[in-house]
C-alpha cells in the first residue's frame, strides 16, 4: 500500500455536547488522520471524558457533527459504532468484574461473527499480555489496576477497531506499567496501522507517544501542535497544562 | 427408611419448582433489575393457555411446550408493552406497573374461567414407585425433575456457552460497557423477559397437578415461596436459586411433616430472616448487597 497519511480517519466539526443545560463541549474542531495518535491533554474538568463519551455516542450532540471516515455517525446508536470501527476504553478501565479475563476479552469481539478468529485474536493479547494469560479464568473483579488497563485494551483491540478511544488509560497506575501501556499503543500502531484517540492528565507521557497534541480548556479546542512542539511550548504549558 | 426417602423425593420436587420459579425470577432481576412482581400472574395466564390446550387436545407434553411459548409471548408483551417505559430511576415504578398487571391479569382470568379450581391430569401416575419394600418417588416427580432438570442445564449452558448468554450476562452487569462493546442491551432486556416469562410459565404448569387445581391464584403461593428462595440463594445467582429451592423445599416438607402445615412458613421466615442478617447479598451471589 502506498502511503496514505492524509486521509482522515475521525473528525469534529463544531461539536457542542454536555449534560444537562449548560455544554461542557462548546465548538469542538478536531481531525484525527488514519494511523496516528492524537493526544488530547488539558486540565481536569476540560471536556477530555466529554469528548470521548461524545464520540461513543454515549452523550447526545446538540449541535456539530462526528464523522468516521467521512459519513456522519448522527443518528448512530452506541452499541452500532463499534460495527463503523470505534471502540471506547473508558475511564478506570471498565472491566466487567462479575466476567472471567477470558470473557471479558470475547465480549470485545461478540460483535463480530467469527469464532475461529475471535479465538486467534485472545490469543494474541494474552501472548502481548503474559499477566493476562496467567489469569484468563479469573475474575474480572480480582484483577489488579493495571491487569484491568491491559484488559480493556485486549478487549478493545479484538474488536479490531479503525479507531480507539482511551480515556486516561495511565490514571492511578505505576510508572512501569504506564509505560508498558504506552509501548502498546505505540506497537498496535506500527503492527496494525490503528488510529488512537488519546485522552490524558498525564501530559508528558501522552504528548511522549503522540504525533499531534491537541490543548483542551473549558469544552474548546486552544492548540493543535505537533506533540514535540507542543511539548517544547512553555507559554502554552504554563498557560493550559500548569506546569 | 421408607419415610426417609420418600420426603426427601416430595422435598426435591417442590424444591425443583421453587427453584424453577426462583429461577424465572433471577433471569429478569439480571437482566432489568427489575424485582418482577407480576411473574406469579403472567405465569398462571401462561398456565391457562396450556390448559386450553390439554382439554382440546390431551396432550399433556404439548401442554408442556405451548406454556413456554404462551410465557415467552406474554413476557414480550409485557416488557414491549409496559415495563420498558418506565423511568428506572426508582425501582418502586416498575413494582407498582407490575401489581397492577396482576390486578388486570387475575381480574381476566377470573372473568375468563371463573374461579373454580380447573383440574390437570397428566398422563403419569402420581403414585410412589416401590422398589423391593421402599417407595421412592412418583413417576410423576420424576417426569418434573428430569423436564426442570433439562430447562437449568439448558439455561445454564445458554449464559455459560454461547455468544448471546455472554451478551445477556454482559448487559446485566454492566450496561454501558456492554452497548460500548456492540451489544444490543434493550434486545437483551426483551429476551431475558421471555426466558423468565417461559421459565415461570412452566413451573406453574408443573405444580399445579400436585394442587387442587388451576386457579387464577394458583401461582400467588409459589411466587412468595420462590421470591424467598431467590434472597437467600442471591437475586443475581441462578446457581443459588436452584440450591436454594432444592434446600427449601426439603425442609418446608420435613417441617411440615414433623410439626404441621402451619410451621413450614415460619420455618422459611426463619431460614430468610438468617440469611439477611448473616449474608445479605444472598448465599450464593458475586456482588455486595445491592441497596436499590
Amino acid at each position: 500500500m502506498t502511503a496514505t497519511t492524509t486521509r482522515v480517519a475521525l473528525s469534529l466539526q463544531g461539536v457542542v455536547a454536555g449534560y444537562g443545560q449548560e455544554p461542557a463541549l462548546h465548538g469542538v474542531d478536531l481531525v484525527v488522520p488514519e494511523g496516528s495518535i492524537v493526544a488530547v491533554v488539558g486540565a481536569n474538568g476540560a471536556g477530555k471524558s466529554t469528548l470521548l463519551r461524545t464520540i461513543s455516542g454515549l452523550l447526545p450532540t446538540s449541535a456539530g457533527d462526528i464523522r468516521m471516515g467521512g459519513v456522519s455517525l448522527a443518528g448512530v446508536p452506541v452499541e452500532e459504532r463499534i460495527r463503523r470501527g470505534i471502540v471506547h476504553v473508558p475511564e478506570r478501565r471498565q472491566v466487567i468484574g462479575e466476567l472471567t479475563v477470558e470473557e471479558n476479552l470475547r465480549l470485545g469481539a461478540l460483535w463480530r461473527g467469527d469464532r475461529a478468529e475471535r479465538e486467534t485474536d485472545i490469543a494474541e493479547v494474552c501472548e502481548f499480555f503474559p499477566a493476562l494469560a496467567a489469569r484468563r479464568k479469573a475474575l474480572g473483579s480480582t484483577l489488579s489496576g493495571g491487569e484491568r488497563q491491559m484488559l480493556a485494551i485486549g478487549r478493545a483491540f479484538v474488536a479490531h477497531p479503525a479507531v480507539m478511544l482511551l480515556d486516561e488509560p495511565s490514571l492511578g497506575l505505576a510508572p512501569k506499567v504506564v509505560s508498558d501501556i504506552m509501548t502498546m499503543l505505540a506497537w498496535l500502531r506500527a503492527e496494525y496501522g490503528l488510529t488512537i484517540l488519546l485522552v490524558e492528565q498525564n501530559v508528558r507521557t501522552a504528548l511522549s507517544i503522540a504525533d499531534t497534541g491537541v490543548v483542551l480548556n473549558l469544552g474548546r479546542v486552544v492548540a493543535t501542535r505537533p506533540a514535540a512542539e507542543l511539548e517544547a511550548d512553555e507559554q502554552l504549558r504554563h498557560l493550559y497544562l500548569g506546569f | 427408611m421408607s419415610t426417609v426417602l420418600l420426603l426427601l423425593g416430595a422435598g426435591l420436587a417442590r424444591g425443583a419448582v421453587f427453584a424453577l420459579f426462583a429461577l424465572a425470577l433471577v433471569l429478569i432481576w439480571r437482566a432489568t433489575r427489575i424485582a418482577n412482581f407480576a411473574q406469579g400472574a403472567m405465569a398462571v395466564t401462561a398456565a391457562y393457555v396450556a390448559y386450553l390446550v390439554l382439554i382440546g387436545t390431551g396432550s399433556f407434553p404439548l401442554a408442556v411446550v405451548v406454556v413456554l411459548l404462551a410465557g415467552a409471548g406474554i413476557g414480550v408483551g409485557v416488557e414491549r408493552g409496559l415495563m420498558r417505559y418506565l423511568p428506572t430511576a426508582s425501582p418502586l415504578n416498575a413494582i407498582i406497573v407490575a401489581i397492577g398487571v396482576v390486578m388486570v391479569l387475575t381480574g381476566l382470568l377470573g372473568i375468563l374461567f371463573g374461579a373454580d379450581y380447573k383440574p390437570i391430569s397428566v398422563p403419569f401416575s402420581r403414585e410412589p414407585i416401590t422398589v423391593g419394600s421402599l417407595a421412592i418417588v412418583s413417576p410423576y416427580t420424576l417426569f418434573v425433575f428430569v423436564v426442570i432438570a433439562v430447562v437449568v442445564a439448558g439455561i445454564g449452558l445458554l449464559f455459560t456457552r454461547t455468544s448471546l448468554g455472554l451478551a445477556m450476562r454482559a448487559s446485566a452487569f454492566d450496561e454501558e460497557v456492554a452497548r460500548l462493546n456492540g451489544v444490543r442491551v434493550v434486545r437483551m432486556r426483551t429476551l431475558g423477559w421471555m426466558l423468565s416469562s417461559a421459565v415461570g410459565g412452566l413451573a406453574v404448569l408443573l405444580a399445579v397437578p400436585t394442587e387442587l387445581g388451576l386457579n387464577p391464584h394458583s401461582g400467588d403461593l409459589l411466587f412468595v415461596n420462590a421470591f424467598t428462595v431467590a434472597i437467600i440463594g442471591g437475586l443475581d445467582s441462578p446457581v443459588g436459586a436452584v440450591v436454594a429451592g432444592l434446600g427449601v423445599g426439603v425442609l418446608l416438607t420435613i417441617v411440615t411433616t414433623l410439626w404441621g402445615a402451619t410451621v413450614g412458613p415460619i420455618a422459611i421466615l426463619l431460614l430468610l430472616v438468617l440469611v439477611l442478617l448473616l449474608r445479605p447479598q444472598g448465599l450464593f451471589s458475586l456482588r455486595k448487597a445491592r441497596l436499590a
